[in-house]
């Protein structure tokens, strides 16, 4: 360390001796004096922008830069320069000014080696920047001298997280999303469906709803824009979200569900407020408030995010300080009972700001955005996973994903595969860009071959071969079930209830709508439960369909196309739910809430009507003991039903054994489909 | 004066690499011993090297004594020369069943049963040895050898080290037990045998190979390319040394210098599979992902069964974008034996 502490000074101090403070003054230059006039002007404006309260550091930095193309050898202009830089969205563009300050002048600013720390921390100069900062310890009983102490601790500790996360770089390609979703303004703020068919972003371009600049803050108002991926896998050109969604103020999107069929948006409304909005068929409502449980009067919400069950939401909020860790912290709601927002605890949670929650569609992992923790500067992103009743120590995403600067606003695709977040890179189309991360997973060492001569008396050489070590799958342990519900005979879009039942547990887990416009639907299935999934309509008959996802199961995704039937008469459905012991005609307890689906249809939704319950099996074995098995189930069924309070007149079974095959039984799929419980409408 | 003839050993062990012949003395021939004659002619002729004429005579010797079993033996042995294998077990056969203590036929046989690619049988044939002379160290590190080839690397440690008791400065017997206690992870062990068999034969070069090999398993990269660097001196033009050095200079981080060794065991031998795949590796560390493309795919077309090569290419074409291509060779890897080509794929949104 004293080695980096050193060569520094010494380098600064050589520099030192070969330049000097140039004043603004007609000594200096005598013979321009028309650039001294345009450069004091220049100056008399940035000054005006930087020593305003608060200092508006953006609007003062191009005079200034103006000024230093004249003198470049000013202390006290290099230093400003680098201070405004360092509260810009490029901050390590401060460093060189910042050098030549203190070159110029070691006595520019009392703050100038704090400044130059930041300068060099923020340029990933890990052990330069500690030096530096160790020299700006603030005097004893300096104003403010433990507060400033605390900073440079932990600017410190920063560093040294920097330094070893360096060390050990995330195997990831990062690349721009392009121009069809980036422009020379700022974008930011990305969000997903899990399967990243779409993506709503925040812009301050121009062509917005307002299409107006912010007098304040400078830049084009924010708006929402939606971006679909083509079928050829590019995002294709982005579309303002329109004025429902998008006024002439702010508007900045922080969370899609992952169906994208609700956001939710920030909205400055009293300290800034959370709302959200439901696409119904094409086009978005009105954003509405996510109420007092989630917006307080007095505090900051800037972030949500949805659990792929939809019941819970993560949001981030300032508020409530007496069971806060500090700053913004992370809570979560269950939207649909009554209780309060839950402190997500001090596992998560630091005295430090948290802010840009993103809930995995795998239901248990969150990744955030903290300046506490091991973060190397600023806001970092974290990923933590509920485990066992209790989230696990957050784990810092790691270099280069996170950097010195603010990394925030992360969202991950249901593979576990992309991650999307906004960063000022070399490639930007200017400002802030979205741009898409690819994890390539833990290190992939290549394998040598040796060959040797193990054995003296054997003339061939023994090729040996260093093994590759086992490595971790790393998959989600999530499955995407996607498609389109329609009418069986119209194949026209439905807007249809899909509701997730915990089979083992007989349990509703969440229930969602299909876009009534397109039909189209999506949940996220994280793996470890056996899945009934139940679609309805009313005036169709329901349709269910299995997921049975062990724990563990790795990531896939699935399209099935739903169409409904209406209830007529001769109208069949597949109790896909419904389960027998093998080869016997006894129920499993996971087919209670199918039976029990089937219970309510017959005797509250529809009293008058009649039905047949068959069993169908595949043709191995003897058809005769098929068919025989198959009127069993069938009577187990209606036995339920029966038992049940529907009336025995208005159920027949029958046993079809392998005599009205789905599928071809050449196949394990085919055969799968074959064994089944039906049930057919005779008359309502 | 030995009993018996021993018309050969084994070349490769060093040990009784010469025949070492006797003949039966005249003066104690009876009037009409022709077949005892044809005998000592056969075997005069064999040490002349002429097998075919050796045979005529030891024929004669058996034409006219059918129960002449060194007569047997010396021509199973003379049959031995001439690779005429099965012949050769044939009159070993005969030679055991007329006098079945005489260790050297289930020798003979056994060497003769090995060459026929039996092991099984030899290995048996080499245990009758161990049992009717147990001091005889080469059927120890024979029997040892076979045990190690199947991979039975306990029993042929416990032979080796057999053989080194029965006959301390049995090098190769010191080599070999140092090779059964790396596969069994003693490499410690290994270091000191392998060093034991250079103290005793320094020309056994194969053993700064191996001894360099071991090295490496206990992470003493410098020492092994010393002695990788000391096998070289020996033997300049040897592609496998360069493939060793060059693996303990990878393990050490030194890529580019792995590089170089790969590049110089290639211009011995252009078509060496191994170090074109070995150095697509160390292209693949230095991101010269490229090359490692190219050196990979020239190891696959040597060997289209080469699984290390399509892992290693997999690798370089993940890093060159071509997703699908590494799919595809991690895939293959993983169809040819390297399972972890399966995590690998699962890790990378292969579909």
């Amino acid at each position: 360390m004293l080695r980096y502490l050193s060569a520094s000074l010494l380098l600064l101090a050589a520099l030192h001796g070969q330049a000097q403070n140039v004043e603004f003054t007609k000594d200096e230059f005598k013979g321009d004096k028309e650039s001294l006039k345009n450069a004091q002007k220049e100056l008399k404006e940035a000054n005006s922008w930087y020593e305003t309260d608060p200092p508006r550091y953006e609007q003062a930095l191009p005079h200034f830069l103006a000024a230093q193309q004249v003198n470049p050898n000013n202390a006290q202009l290099n230093f400003r320069i680098g201070h405004c830089y360092l509260n810009s969205t490029y901050k390590s563009k401060a460093l060189p000014y910042l050098q030549k300050a203190y070159q110029l002048d070691p006595q520019v600013d009392a703050r100038i080696r704090y400044m130059l720390g930041r300068g060099l921390h923020l340029n990933a100069r890990w052990e330069e920047a500690i030096a530096e900062y160790k020299a700006a310890q603030p005097a004893p009983g300096a104003k403010n001298a433990t507060a400033q102490q605390n900073d440079i601790r932990k600017k410190i500790q920063e560093c040294e997280s920097g330094l070893a996360l360096m060390k050990t770089p995330t195997r990831a390609f990062i690349d721009n999303v392009g121009p069809a979703i980036n422009t020379p303004y700022p974008e930011y703020g990305p969000v997903i469906t899990a399967d990243e068919s779409v993506m709503l972003f925040t812009s301050r371009r121009d062509g917005g709803v307002g299409d107006e600049k912010d007098p304040f803050i400078g830049g084009y108002f924010e708006d929402i824009w939606q971006s679909v991926k083509g079928k050829d896998g590019q995002w294709q050109q982005a579309k303002n979200l329109g004025p429902t969604v998008n006024t002439k103020g702010h508007d900045a999107v922080v969370a899609l569900s992952p169906d994208g069929q609700k956001l939710v948006t920030y909205v400055e409304d009293g300290a800034g407020d959370l709302y959200e909005a439901d696409l119904k068929g094409a086009a978005w409502n009105k954003p509405g408030s996510l109420g007092r449980r989630i917006n307080g009067g007095q505090s900051h919400e800037s972030s949500a995010a949805y659990a792929p069950n939809g019941r819970m939401l993560y949001f981030v909020s300032n508020g409530s300080p007496e069971s806060s860790r500090g700053g913004h912290d992370i809570w979560r709601l269950d939207v649909e009972g009554k209780g309060k927002a839950e402190n997500l605890g001090s596992v998560i949670n630091t005295p430090y700001d948290e802010d840009g929650i993103f809930v995995h569609p795998d239901g248990k992992t969150i990744y955030f955005s903290s300046q506490g923790h091991n973060s190397m500067g600023g806001y970092d992103i974290f990923k933590s996973e509920w485990k066992n009743g209790q989230w696990t120590k957050p784990e810092n995403l790691g270099w280069p994903i996170n950097t010195p600067d603010d990394d925030v606003f992360f969202v991950l695709s249901a593979s576990g595969r992309h991650g999307y977040f906004a960063s000022s890179r070399d490639d930007s189309q200017g400002s802030r860009d979205i741009y898409m991360i690819t994890f390539l997973g833990p290190e992939k060492p290549p394998v040598l071959s040796s060959e040797e001569p193990l054995l003296a008396s054997r003339a061939a050489p023994v090729r040996q071969t260093l093994l590759a070590p086992a490595v971790p799958i790393a998959t989600a342990q999530v499955t995407i079930l996607k498609g389109t519900v329609t009418d069986a005979d119209s194949k026209q879009p439905i807007e249809a209830t899909i509701e997730l039942v915990d089979n083992a547990l007989n349990q509703s887990i969440a229930s969602f709508k299909s876009n009534s416009q397109s039909g189209r639907y999506l949940v996220s299935l994280p793996s470890g439960v056996n899945y009934g999934i139940v679609v309805r309509k009313e005036g169709y008959l329901f349709h269910s369909e299995n997921f049975d996802l062990p724990a563990g199961a790795a990531y896939s995704e699935v399209v099935k196309d739903i169409p409904l039937k209406k209830l007529d008469v001769g109208a069949k459905v597949v109790l896909n739910n419904i389960f027998f012991d093998f080869d016997k005609a006894t129920l499993r307890k996971e087919s209670t809430a199918e039976l029990e689906r089937l219970v309510q249809l017959m005797t509250t939704e529809y009293p008058a009507l009649r039905i047949e319950i068959s069993g169908h099996t595949d043709n191995v074995g003897k058809a005769e003991y098929n068919k025989d098995l198959s009127l069993r189930r069938a009577k187990a069924v209606v036995d339920y039903l029966t038992a049940h309070g529907v009336a025995a007149a208005r159920l027949t079974s029958a046993g079809y054994g392998d005599t009205q095959p789905v599928a071809p039984n050449t196949t394990k799929e085919g055969r799968q489909l074959n064994r089944r419980t039906e049930f057919k409408v005779v008359a309502k | 004066m030995k009993q018996y003839l021993f018309l050969f050993g084994c070349a490769l062990t060093g040990f009784a690499a010469q025949a070492q012949t006797d003949t039966v003395r005249a003066s104690t021939l009876p009037p009409a011993q022709l077949a005892e004659k044809y005998y000592n002619s056969g075997v005069a002729k064999f040490n002349d090297k002429s097998y075919n004429a050796a045979i005529q005579d030891f024929d004669k010797a058996l034409a006219t004594k059918p129960d002449f079993a060194k007569a047997y033996y010396n021509r199973a042995a003379t049959r031995y020369e001439l690779k005429q294998y099965a012949p050769a077990v044939q009159d070993y056969n005969e030679a055991i069943r007329l006098d079945p203590s005489t260790f050297t036929a289930w020798y003979g046989r056994a060497q003769a049963k090995q060459a026929q690619n039996l092991p099984a049988e030899a290995e048996q044939d080499y245990s009758k040895v161990t049992e009717l002379k147990p001091d005889y160290a080469a059927a120890w590190y024979d029997r040892g050898a076979l045990r190690f080839e199947k991979g039975d690397y306990q029993a042929a440690l416990q032979d080796f080290t057999q053989a080194t008791k029965v006959d301390p400065k049995y090098a190769y017997a010191w080599h070999d037990r140092a090779s059964a206690e790396r596969q069994l992870g003693q490499t410690e062990a290994a270091v000191r045998d392998y060093t034991e068999a250079l103290r005793l034969n320094p020309d056994l070069h194969v053993a700064l190979l191996n001894r360099a090999a071991a090295k490496r398993r206990l992470k003493d990269y410098k020492g092994a390319a010393e002695d990788y660097s000391d096998y070289l001196r020996r033997r300049t033009d040897d592609p496998v040394g360069y493939l060793g050095r060059a693996g303990a200079r990878y393990e050490a981080g030194e890529y580019q210098a792995a590089v170089d060794d790969l590049t110089q065991a290639l211009k011995l031998r252009p078509d060496y599979a191994l170090a074109l795949n070995n150095r697509a590796a160390a292209y693949q560390q230095l991101k010269n992902y490229k090359a490692a493309e190219a050196d990979a795919t020239a190891a696959i077309n040597l060997n289209a069964q080469y699984a290390e090569a399509y892992l290693n290419r997999g690798h370089a074409r993940e890093m060159l974008r071509n997703t699908g291509g590494a799919c595809a060779d991690w895939r293959k890897a993983a169809e040819l034996g390297i399972t972890a080509g399966t995590a690998y794929a699962a890790n990378s949104g292969c579909e």
